[in-house]
C-alpha cells in the first residue's frame, strides 16, 4: 500500500528524521518510565497514568495512519517527523506530575510547534498555549491558598480554564485559516495535544483541590462543556464554510469531554476518555481525509453507502465510537440531574444536522485514501464495540 | 533585611517585565529578560528557596536575554510613540496583582509569588498582543521565568531551561515577517 | 453458564452460556441447540444472504435480490420451525462478552417471535416482489437482520443498540435511493433512539438494570415511561399529524421507504408491549394508558381523514399503515388483556398492510380492488378481525376508552369510504413507471384473508402467548390485574372470540364469505364468456377520444391540513428585527473571539473570576 519508492517517501530530510527518532525515543522512555521510576531519582516527577498511556499509543497510531494513508500536499517524511515529534512532546507532557512544570513545558511545546513555517505567524499561533500555561501556572500556584477563600476558588477556575484555552475551545477560540496545512493549524492542539492534557491534568489536579475548589472546577468544565456542545453543533450546522464546520465539530466533541470530566463520576470520566480517543483516532483522521475537498472547495453529493456510513459514524450512532460516549455521559448526567441530561440530549439530537455536511467533504476516496478511510471506520467500530475493554485498559 | 530583599527582588522583576513590555528592540528585550531573571532569583532566594536553584533562574534570565541579543533590530526601542497604553498597563497590572493576589500573601514566599505573578501577567499580556516573532519569543521566555518563580525547586530549573530554550529557537533562522 | 428453570405455567427459562451447553438440569443439548438456533439463525441467514448479494454485485451478477428474498422466507420458516419445535419457552443467552459498554444479552420469547414474524412477513414480501439491485438488496437484508437482533435484545440497552444499527442501515438504504426526505427521517429516528437510550439509563438508575427479566417492577416510573412512550411513537410514526411513515410514500421510488416502515414500525410497538413486562403487566399510571390510547385514537382518525382526502391512490395507501397503527396504539394503551391481544393482532395486521400496500397494482382490476380493500379493514381479513377486537377491547375497558373506541370506528368507516374512492383515483406510481406487483398483491391479500379466517388460530398461537409473557396470568396488585388467559378471550375449542362484550367466530363468519368469493371468481370467466358470445354483434366501436373521468371529490377537506405547511413557511420566513440581528450572529462573535487581539479572552476570564468569587 505504502510504497517506499513513491516520490513522496523518497527523501527523508535529516531534521525530520531526528525529530521522529527523538519523538519515538521520548515516547518509549515515558511508556517505560512507570516500570523504571522507582529505580530512578525521578520517583515523583514522572508517572504515566493509565489513560495517558493509552492516548499516547492512540496518538502514535493516528500519526502512522494519517501519515501513511491520508491525502497530503507536503512530504510524508516531514509529516512523520513532525507527528512523531509531537507524540514525544505529548509523552513528556503526560508524564510530568507537577502541573507547574507542565505549564512551563506547555510554553516550550507551544513555541516549538509554532516555529514550523507556514500558515499564520508564530506570535498568533502561540497565544493559546501561552495563555493556557499562564492560567495553569497561576491556578496551580494559588490553589493552596485557603485565606481568603475566594482566591482558592479563582485558582480552581483558572485551572479549568487552562484546559479550555489549551484546546482552543470557546471562549478561547483560535483563528483557523482554511488554507493553512492541518498540522500547523490550531486543530493540531484541539485534536492532538490537548486530549493528552485533558486525560492527565484532571487526575493530577483533583486530589489537590478542596471540595469547594473541586466544585468550581467541575462546574466550570460542565458549563463551558455545554456551551461548547451547543456552539459546536449549531455552528457546524449553520456556519458558512466547511472548514469552520469541521472546527465546530471538534468543539462539540470537546463539549462532551468537558461535561464528562466535570461530573467527577466514573462513567463521566470514561465517557471523556472514550471521546478523546475518538477525537484522536477518528475525527482528526477524517478531517485530514476531508482536507483536499476543503482546499478545493468542491463537495460532491452524499450518495454512496460509505459517505452515509461516515455521516452515521460522525453522528455517534450505535455501534460506532460516539455511542458509548453518549450512553456513559447520559448515565453520569442522569445521576447528577435530569435537566443536564435533557440539555445533552438536545445537543446530541442537533448533532446529526452537521454530520451529513461533514461526510460530504470526506467524499468517497479511492486507492490508498479509501483504505485509510475504511481503517478509520473500523477503528471507530472497535472503539464502539469494545469500549468496555478499552475502558478497562485505562483502569477507568 | 531579608524581607526587604524579597520585596526589592519582586520590584526589580516588575521593572524588568515593564522594560520588556515597553521595548520594541533587542536591547530593551535582552535587558528586560536579564533583570526579570535576577529580580526573581533575588526574591525567591530571599523567600527561602535553594540558592543554587535561584541562581539557575538568574542564569536562565541572563542567558535568555543574551541569546535574544542576536536578533531583531538594534537599539532599545523604549517607549516609542503609541506605547502609552503599555505604560498604563504595566502600572495597572502591578496594582491589580497586589490588590487581588496580595490578600493571599502571608509570608516571604508569598511576596516572591507576587513578583512571579506580575512578571507572568505582563509577559502574557505581551505574548497576547504582539505580532512580531522574536518579541513573542522574548515574552515567552519571560512568561516561563515568571511562572517558574511561582513554584519551588525543580520548577525554577525547568523555567530557566525553557527560557533559554526559547532563546535558542530561530537563532540562526530567517526572521518571519510580522503579520 | 447456568440454565435456570423458570416456574411459568407453559414456559421455561434457559440462561445459556457455552461452557455449560448440553449438561444442564433436565435440558438436553438438543433443546439448547434449538434455543440457540431460534435466537441466531434467522438473523444469520439474512446476514449471510446480504454478504452473498454484495459478492454477487461485485462480480456483476444480478442475482442478489433473489438471494436475499429467498433468505427472508427461509428466515421466517426457520423461525417458525425452530420455535415450534423448541418448546416455545423463554430463552436468554448471555455469553459473558461485554461489548459496547453492556454485557451481551439476547432473549427469545413469545413476544420476540411475534414481532419477528411482524418484521419478517412484510420484509420477505417486499424483498420478493419489489425490484432492487444486488447492492440495495444486500443493505436491505442487513437492515432486516439488524431489526431481528434489535428485537432479540435481552435488555432495553441492547434493544437501543439494535435500533441504532437498524436505523443506520435503513438510512443508508434510503439515502442511496434518494436524498430527499432521508434527513427528516434520520432526525426523527435519532430522537427516538436517543430517548430509548435515555430510558435504559433511567431504568438502570432507578432499578440497577435494564435487563427485561430483572427490572424491578418499581423501576419503570412515569417519567421513564413517558420517555419510552415518546421513543416508541416516534419510532413507529404514530401521531395525529403526518409522520415519516406517510412521508416515505412521497419519494419517487418506494423500495427503501416502505422497507423502513416494515422494519421500524413494529419495533416501536415492541417497546410499548415490553413496558407491560417491565411493570408486571401494567404501566406505571392509568393516565399513561389513557394518553397513549388517545394518541392512537387521534392518529387513526387523522390518518383516515387524510386518506379520504388523498388526491392519488398512493396518497391513500400512504395512510394505510398509520390507520392500522393508530388502532393498534389505542389497543395497546387500554391496559387490559383483551386490549393487549388486540394490539398484538393489530401489529400483525399492520405488518401485512406494510407488505401489501407498496405492491398494489395501478390498474382497477379485481386484484387491485382486493388489495385496496385489505388495508381499509374490509371483512374477512385479519385487518378486519384485529380492528373488531380493538373496538371490543375499548368498549370493555372503560367509559373514556369506549369513546376512543367509537372514534376508531368512525376512522374505520372513513377508511373504508376512502378505499372505495381510492379505486378511482389516479395512481402516482404509474407516472414513474412503477406498477406494483399483481402476484405479490394477490399472495399477500390471500394471506390476509386466510389469517382472517383463521384469526382465532393466530390469536391462540401467537398473540395470547406473547401477551401472557408480559401480562402474566398470576394476579398482581393494582388495577387491571387479571393477566392474559386464553379462556377469557377465546371460546371453547378456540373456534371463536368470546369476550364480555360479545362473541363471534371468525371461521364461521369468514368461511361463507370466502366461499362466495371463490364461487364468484370461478363463475366470472363463464359469465364473461357468455356476455361476449351474446354481445359480439351489437358491440359498438370504441370511441376515438376517451373522456377522462374526473377524480372523485373527497368527503371533506381536512380541517387543519394547511396548518403544518403554514407553520413551516412561517418559521422559514421568520427573521429577527434588523436591530437585534447582530446579537444572534455567532459568526460575528466567533470572529471577535478568534481574529482580533485576545482582549475578549481576558475579559471573559475576568468576568468568570468575578462570578465564582462572589
Amino acid at each position: 500500500m505504502i510504497s517506499a519508492q513513491s516520490p513522496i517517501w523518497r527523501r527523508a530530510p535529516p531534521p525530520q528524521l531526528w525529530l521522529a527518532v527523538g519523538g519515538v525515543a521520548a515516547t518509549a522512555a515515558v511508556l517505560s518510565a512507570s516500570d523504571l521510576s522507582y529505580g530512578l531519582p525521578l520517583r515523583d516527577l514522572v508517572r504515566v497514568p493509565g489513560p495517558g498511556r493509552i492516548i499516547l499509543i492512540a496518538s502514535a497510531g493516528a500519526v502512522l495512519l494519517t501519515t501513511g494513508l491520508a491525502p497530503h500536499r507536503i512530504s510524508r517524511w516531514q509529516l512523520l517527523g513532525a507527528g512523531l515529534g509531537a507524540v514525544g512532546a505529548m509523552a513528556v507532557l503526560v508524564a510530568i506530575t507537577d502541573p507547574l512544570a507542565v505549564a512551563l513545558l506547555l510554553i516550550l511545546v507551544g513555541f516549538g510547534w509554532a516555529t514550523r513555517r507556514g500558515g499564520r505567524p508564530l506570535a498568533i499561533r502561540v497565544r493559546g498555549p501561552a495563555f493556557a500555561a499562564l492560567l495553569l501556572g497561576v491556578g496551580w500556584a494559588f490553589h493552596g491558598t485557603t485565606a481568603p477563600e475566594w482566591l482558592g476558588r479563582a485558582a480552581a477556575l483558572s485551572l479549568a480554564l487552562s484546559l479550555v484555552a489549551a484546546a482552543g475551545l470557546f471562549p478561547y477560540l483560535q483563528q483557523v485559516d482554511p488554507d493553512e496545512p492541518a498540522g500547523y493549524s490550531y486543530l493540531a492542539w484541539t485534536g492532538f495535544f490537548a486530549p493528552a492534557l485533558a486525560l492527565t491534568l484532571p487526575y493530577r489536579l483533583l486530589p489537590a483541590l478542596t471540595p469547594d475548589q473541586a466544585t468550581v472546577f467541575g462546574a466550570t468544565l460542565v458549563g463551558l462543556g455545554l456551551l461548547n456542545l451547543g456552539w459546536g453543533v449549531v455552528g457546524a450546522w449553520r456556519t458558512d464554510t466547511e472548514t469552520e464546520a469541521w472546527r465546530c465539530s471538534f468543539l462539540a466533541d470537546w463539549g462532551l469531554v468537558m461535561v464528562g470530566t466535570g461530573l467527577f463520576q466514573a462513567d463521566g470520566l470514561a465517557a471523556a476518555y472514550l471521546a478523546l480517543l475518538a477525537i484522536v483516532l477518528v475525527r482528526l483522521p477524517l478531517y485530514l481525509w476531508a482536507r483536499p475537498a476543503l482546499l478545493q472547495r468542491e463537495f460532491p453529493a452524499v450518495r454512496g453507502p460509505v459517505s452515509v456510513l461516515v455521516a452515521v459514524l460522525l453522528a455517534g450512532a450505535a455501534p460506532f465510537s460516539g455511542f458509548p460516549v453518549r450512553l456513559l455521559l447520559l448515565q453520569a448526567a442522569t445521576r447528577t440531574g435530569w435537566p443536564l441530561a435533557v440539555l445533552l440530549l438536545a445537543g446530541m439530537v442537533l448533532w446529526i444536522a452537521h454530520s451529513l455536511r461533514l461526510a460530504r467533504t470526506v467524499g468517497s476516496p479511492r486507492g490508498r485514501g479509501a483504505l485509510g478511510l475504511w481503517l478509520t471506520v473500523v477503528i471507530s467500530l472497535i472503539l464502539g464495540m469494545f469500549s468496555g475493554t478499552i475502558r478497562a485498559a485505562a483502569g477507568l | 533585611m531579608i524581607a526587604t530583599l524579597a520585596v526589592a527582588g519582586a520590584a526589580l522583576a516588575w521593572v524588568g517585565a515593564a522594560t520588556l513590555l515597553l521595548s520594541d528592540d533587542r536591547r530593551g528585550l535582552a535587558v528586560g529578560l536579564a533583570v526579570v531573571g535576577m529580580g526573581l532569583a533575588l526574591s525567591t532566594a530571599a523567600a527561602g528557596q535553594d540558592r543554587l536553584v535561584a541562581a539557575a533562574l538568574a542564569l536562565g534570565g541572563v542567558g535568555s536575554g543574551a541569546l535574544h541579543l542576536g536578533r531583531g533590530t538594534h537599539g532599545w526601542g523604549l517607549m516609542r510613540p503609541g506605547a502609552t497604553p503599555r505604560v498604563i498597563g504595566s502600572l495597572v497590572a502591578v496594582i491589580l496583582t497586589v490588590v487581588v493576589a496580595g490578600a493571599g500573601v502571608h509570608d516571604l514566599a508569598g511576596v516572591a509569588r507576587l513578583g512571579g505573578l506580575v512578571v507572568a501577567a505582563l509577559a502574557a499580556g505581551r505574548v497576547l498582543t504582539v505580532t512580531g516573532r522574536w518579541v513573542a519569543l522574548g515574552a515567552g521566555s519571560a512568561l516561563a521565568l515568571g511562572l517558574g518563580a511561582l513554584g519551588t525547586g525543580p520548577a525554577l530549573v525547568v523555567a530557566a531551561a525553557v527560557a533559554v530554550a526559547l532563546g535558542l529557537i530561530d537563532l540562526a533562522g530567517p526572521a518571519e515577517a510580522a503579520a | 453458564m447456568r440454565v435456570l428453570r423458570c416456574s411459568a405455567a407453559r414456559a421455561h427459562s434457559d440462561h445459556l452460556a457455552p461452557r455449560y451447553l448440553g449438561r444442564v438440569s433436565g435440558r438436553t443439548s438438543r433443546d439448547i441447540g434449538m434455543a440457540l438456533a431460534t435466537l441466531l439463525l434467522p438473523a444469520a441467514v439474512l446476514a449471510v444472504s446480504a454478504a452473498l448479494s454484495w459478492g454477487a454485485d461485485a462480480v456483476g451478477l444480478a442475482v442478489g435480490r433473489y438471494i436475499v428474498a429467498a433468505a427472508a422466507w427461509l428466515s421466517l420458516a426457520v423461525l417458525a420451525a425452530v420455535w415450534l419445535a423448541g418448546g416455545r419457552g423463554l430463552v436468554e443467552f448471555t455469553p459473558g462478552i461485554t461489548t459496547a459498554v453492556a454485557p451481551l444479552r439476547l432473549r427469545m420469547d413469545a413476544v420476540v417471535v411475534l414481532f419477528q414474524v411482524a418484521v419478517l412477513v412484510p420484509a420477505a414480501l417486499l424483498l420478493t416482489f419489489q425490484s432492487r439491485s444486488s447492492r440495495e438488496a444486500a443493505i436491505a437484508g442487513l437492515a432486516a437482520a439488524a431489526a431481528l437482533l434489535c428485537l432479540e435484545g435481552g435488555s432495553l440497552l441492547w434493544t437501543a443498540i439494535g435500533l441504532g444499527v437498524c436505523m443506520s442501515l435503513v438510512l443508508i438504504d434510503l439515502h442511496r435511493e434518494e436524498q430527499r426526505g432521508s434527513v427528516p427521517f434520520w432526525g426523527v429516528q435519532t430522537i427516538a433512539w436517543l430517548l430509548l437510550v435515555w430510558t435504559a439509563v433511567l431504568l438502570e438508575a432507578a432499578g440497577g438494570t435494564s435487563v427485561f427479566g430483572a427490572i424491578p417492577v418499581t423501576a419503570l416510573r412515569l417519567p421513564a415511561f413517558a420517555v419510552l412512550a415518546a421513543a416508541a411513537v416516534l419510532c413507529a410514526g404514530v401521531l395525529p399529524v403526518r409522520t415519516w411513515v406517510s412521508e416515505a410514500w412521497t419519494r419517487r421510488r418506494l423500495e427503501a421507504g416502505t422497507l423502513a416502515i416494515a422494519l421500524l414500525v413494529p419495533i416501536g410497538f415492541y417497546l410499548l408491549v415490553r413496558a407491560y413486562g417491565m411493570g408486571a403487566g401494567q404501566w406505571p399510571a392509568g393516565q399513561a394508558n389513557l394518553v397513549v390510547a388517545a394518541i392512537g385514537s387521534t392518529a387513526a382518525v387523522g390518518a383516515a381523514v387524510r386518506a379520504q382526502a388523498a388526491t392519488t391512490r398512493r396518497g391513500f395507501l400512504a395512510e394505510a399503515v398509520p390507520l392500522g397503527s393508530g388502532v393498534a396504539l389505542l389497543a395497546v394503551g387500554l391496559g387490559t388483556p383483551l386490549g393487549l391481544v388486540a394490539a398484538l393482532m393489530g401489529v400483525l395486521s399492520v405488518s401485512i398492510v406494510a407488505g401489501l400496500a407498496p405492491l398494489v397494482p395501478s390498474d382497477r382490476g379485481p386484484v387491485a380492488l382486493l388489495a385496496i380493500a385489505v388495508p381499509a379493514g374490509a371483512p374477512p381479513t385479519v385487518v378486519f378481525g384485529s380492528l373488531l377486537l380493538s373496538v371490543q377491547a375499548a368498549l370493555e375497558a372503560g367509559v373514556v376508552q369506549a369513546f376512543l373506541g367509537l372514534a376508531v370506528v368512525a376512522a374505520w368507516l372513513l377508511g373504508l369510504a376512502a378505499a372505495a374512492r381510492a379505486v378511482r383515483l389516479r395512481d402516482a406510481s404509474a407516472d414513474t413507471g412503477l406498477n406494483g406487483s399483481r402476484v405479490g398483491s394477490l399472495v399477500t391479500a390471500v394471506v390476509a384473508v386466510a389469517a382472517g379466517v383463521g384469526l382465532t388460530l393466530v390469536v391462540a398461537l401467537l398473540a395470547i402467548p406473547a401477551a401472557a409473557e408480559v401480562m402474566p396470568p398470576t394476579p398482581v396488585q393494582g388495577q387491571g390485574a387479571g393477566g392474559v388467559s386464553p379462556s377469557a378471550i377465546l371460546g371453547a375449542g378456540s373456534l371463536g372470540v368470546s369476550t364480555a362484550s360479545g362473541g363471534w367466530s371468525s371461521a364461521l363468519l369468514a368461511g361463507p364469505i370466502v366461499l362466495l368469493a371463490l364461487v364468484a371468481v370461478a363463475a366470472a370467466p363463464l359469465l364473461r364468456w357468455h356476455a361476449a358470445r351474446t354481445s359480439v354483434a351489437e358491440a359498438p366501436l370504441a370511441p376515438a377520444i376517451v373522456e377522462l373521468e374526473p377524480p372523485p371529490a373527497p368527503l371533506f377537506t381536512p380541517p387543519l391540513a394547511p396548518v403544518p405547511a403554514r407553520a413551516a413557511g412561517w418559521l422559514k420566513a421568520f427573521r429577527l428585527p434588523a436591530q437585534y440581528r447582530s446579537l444572534f450572529r455567532p459568526a460575528l462573535m466567533e470572529a471577535a473571539v478568534a481574529r482580533s487581539k485576545p482582549w475578549l479572552w481576558v475579559a471573559v476570564t475576568v468576568v468568570l473570576t468575578i462570578a465564582v468569587t462572589r
